[in-house]
């Protein structure tokens, strides 16, 4: 129950010796500095009370680093870090109000369930009835109170994530952070925590900070989302927000699967109305996008196309390709083409109305399509950033 | 661990090979038959390295078998009678126990405290060069060991009563005096040992996981709740392990003994290798000998078990 504000935050870990500076260097893309790696740049945001955020981003982007540094685990190398109003930079985790769920779950393997559960309230010396019947609480929400007297050895993958999860609940914490907490889970129990998370946070009504690399974990579970890379927060927007908008490249094809395709192309402005050329078609933008254009008073020039798989629809006269595979997933079909221009393209299909989809698009059969210009993205060939927002 | 090759196991590489097919054409297909083959030549390599030696010392003990005499007898458990009634071999047992008892206490406690320390170090360079230089002691050969030893502590010339007299201190000499002897003899031990733990208890903790500290932190765990709830749990099962290791190494104590004080003075560095040594060796009485081996082997054997059933099994760490 509690506002989380970071102003500026940096993380820069020293780098000890010169071997490792050349090494981050060159097998990272990370800047470095002459202080040592930068792990997260210029993170400023404010996470409302009862938000739950996601952090996402590829690996190593700093997802972990900014987590760390809410819980205070990590020191703040500079910028501000505010939880419920109060400075927290220098102020140890323990005083925080947080709990934290970790991927590896982090249980103290020599405990019981129990144990590991009032371990924090113990040490907080919490009168033991308290602590009893908060545990049992939170274990009753997590349905494992049959394994109370258990130790993390003998239980299931699934059952341990609970244990963590229940670990973090019986604190009542003002901030919940949660670090992968699904990744070491198959994909069948991933789902099924994921909805169960989904209900936690309606029955708990805390902040969240909650990192992944999933982006479809992201998309389902937070109300905001933070994309990261390499250490730099590209957009911060609601799952449909940067869905829709992505600001730059970097985004539109981290989010969404299958990822958006990219083609190379021109844009042309003739007047107040503007078009794109790309594989020899020229297709006429709408008129809601060039005013944003003209707003943005960007004039012709070299672009990128973005368009998602989904929104590319068959038709007799357009661009002209092969197929390479399809991949049939029962309602869909999709369709990995590689065009005249030598553009590799993903086409989503719904297969409801086709007779034989799978033979239709077999491998080396011509495909016809073209896409919908109200649903284009279009990029800064140069720079990736979205043209419009 | 990311990267998807399939796992190249024994089962399946043994059965690409063809190595399967071969074996069931020597009708070895069955698993059993199979492993047992395999194990042949180290079970008769074992058997005869170690049980018959064993089976033999057990003979010897009970007779009167001596080198320079021409028959041997059977005389039933009278070496054991004997030895029980010797007021010199009792004498060894305890000294041994005492012995044993200090200089695992004492190497365990050091080495559990150097290997924290030395894990703390932030500085990575600093701790690498800690880590090889703390091993030293453990590398040298014991024989060497004891002659830098003898030297420095020896009652003329020796360096320690140099620095004591030039502090106007007391001066002892060392491996004869009934009062230093012993601690003497269990401080090398330990100097030389520690390592041993240190090295073992070091890597142990280098295994922990660091997310449960970091979850303690968050717990607030303060250092010593850290220690008592994390550290030490996940250490047990080394720290036991390396005690059982110490235990039965220093219960044999032999080459230090013999090199530095021989048994004395008047018994009071006598272990049970020492006196097995003087009074079964020494006057060639090797059924005695035998007799007096056995019984520590089985006092070691206790203690292991011991070791093993309480502490190595069923722990949860
Ligand atoms: N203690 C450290 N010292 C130096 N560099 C570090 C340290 N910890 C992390 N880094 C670097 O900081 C960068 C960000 O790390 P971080 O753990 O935050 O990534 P992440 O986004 O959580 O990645 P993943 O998805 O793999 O967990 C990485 O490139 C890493 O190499
Ligand atoms: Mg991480």
């Amino acid at each position: 129950m509690a506002e989380v504000i970071l102003k500026h935050v940096k993380k820069i870990y020293p780098v000890a010796s010169r071997k490792e500076r050349e090494f981050e260097e060159t097998e990272s893309n990370l800047h470095v500095t002459n202080e040592g790696v930068v792990a997260v740049e210029d993170f400023d945001m404010t996470i409302a009370d009862r938000e739950f955020i996601v952090l996402v981003g590829p690996s190593g982007c700093g997802k972990s680093t900014t987590l760390n540094m809410i819980a205070g685990l990590e020191s703040i190398t500079s910028g501000e870090l505010y939880i419920d109003g109060v400075l927290m930079n220098n102020v140890e985790p323990q005083h925080r109000d947080i709990a934290m769920v970790f991927q590896s779950y982090a249980l103290y393997p020599h405990m019981t369930v129990y144990e590991n559960m009032s371990f924090s309230l113990k040490l907080k010396k919490v009168p033991k009835d308290e602590i009893d019947r908060r545990v049992k609480e939170a274990a009753e929400i997590l349905d494992i109170t049959q394994y109370l007297n258990r130790k993390p050895k003998d239980l299931s993958g699934g059952q341990r994530q609970r244990v963590a999860i229940g670990r973090a609940i019986v604190r009542h914490p003002k901030v919940f952070l949660m670090d992968e907490p699904l990744s070491n889970l198959d994909a069948k129990l991933r789902n099924q925590m994921r909805a169960e998370i989904i209900s936690l946070r309606h029955r708990i009504d805390t902040t969240f900070v909650y990192v992944t690399h999933d982006q479809t974990e992201a998309m389902t579970l937070g109300d905001r989302i933070v994309i990261m890379k390499e250490g730099v927060v590209q957009q911060i927007g609601t799952s449909q927000e940067v869905f829709e908008k992505p600001v730059n490249t970097f985004v539109a094809g981290f989010i969404g699967t299958p990822q958006m395709n990219f083609f190379n192309g021109e844009l042309k402005r003739e007047g107040d109305s503007y078009s794109i050329k790309t594989e020899g078609v020229e297709i006429a933008l709408s008129s809601d996008k060039c005013e944003r254009l003209i707003k943005n008073n960007i004039g012709s020039q070299k672009i990128t196309i973005g368009v998602r798989p989904e929104h590319i629809s068959l038709c007799d006269e357009g661009i002209n390709s092969k197929v390479e595979v399809s991949e049939m997933l029962g309602s869909t079909i999709h369709v990995h083409v590689s065009t005249d221009g030598n553009e590799k393209v993903i086409l989503v299909i719904q297969t409801m109305d086709l007779n034989e989809p799978t033979k239709m698009f077999a491998s080396g059969k011509p495909v016809t399509f073209t896409f919908n210009p109200k649903l284009v993205h279009l990029f800064d060939s140069e720079t990736g950033h979205n043209l419009e927002y | 661990m990311d990267n998807k090759r399939p796992a190249v196991t024994t089962d399946n590489y043994l059965e690409q090979s063809g190595f399967m097919k071969l074996l069931g054409r020597l009708g070895m297909r069955n698993s059993r038959s199979f492993a047992i083959t395999m194990m042949l030549p180290t079970l008769l390599f074992m058997l005869f390295m170690t049980v018959y030696p064993m089976l033999s010392t057990v003979w010897y003990s009970l007779t009167n078998f001596r080198l320079l005499k021409a028959e041997t007898d059977f005389i039933g458990i009278n070496n054991f009678i004997q030895l029980f009634s010797n007021e010199y071999f009792r004498d060894s047992i305890w000294v041994t126990v005492k012995f044993t008892l200090f200089s695992v206490f004492f190497e365990m406690l050091l080495g559990l405290l150097l290997a924290l320390y030395v894990n703390s170090i932030q500085q990575k360079m600093i701790q690498k060069t800690m880590r090889i230089t703390m091993l030293l002691p453990y590398l040298f050969p014991t024989v060497t060991v004891c002659l830098s030893w003898t030297m420095m502590l020896s009652a003329n010339y020796g360096v320690i009563n140099q620095w004591l007299n030039a502090l106007s201190l007391p001066t002892y000499n060392w491996f004869a005096d009934v009062h230093t002897a012993f601690p003497m003899l269990v401080i090398i031990d330990v100097w030389q040992n520690t390592p041993f733990v240190f090295l073992l208890i070091y890597a142990a903790l280098q295994a922990i996981p660091q997310d449960q500290y970091k979850a303690a932190k968050i717990d607030g765990a303060g250092v010593r709740n850290t220690f008592w709830y994390v550290t030490l749990p996940n250490l047990k099962t080394a720290l036991a392990l390396c005690a059982m290791l110490r235990t039965i190494d220093t219960f044999r104590i032999f080459d230090k003994v013999n090199l530095l004080t021989g048994g004395g003075p008047s018994g009071a560095t006598t272990t049970i290798s020492q006196y097995i040594y003087n009074y079964g060796i020494k006057t060639l009485k090797f059924g005695l000998g035998s007799a007096g081996a056995l019984v520590m082997t089985i006092i070691v054997l206790i203690l292991a078990s011991i070791y093993i059933k309480n502490a190595l099994r069923n722990n949860n760490g």
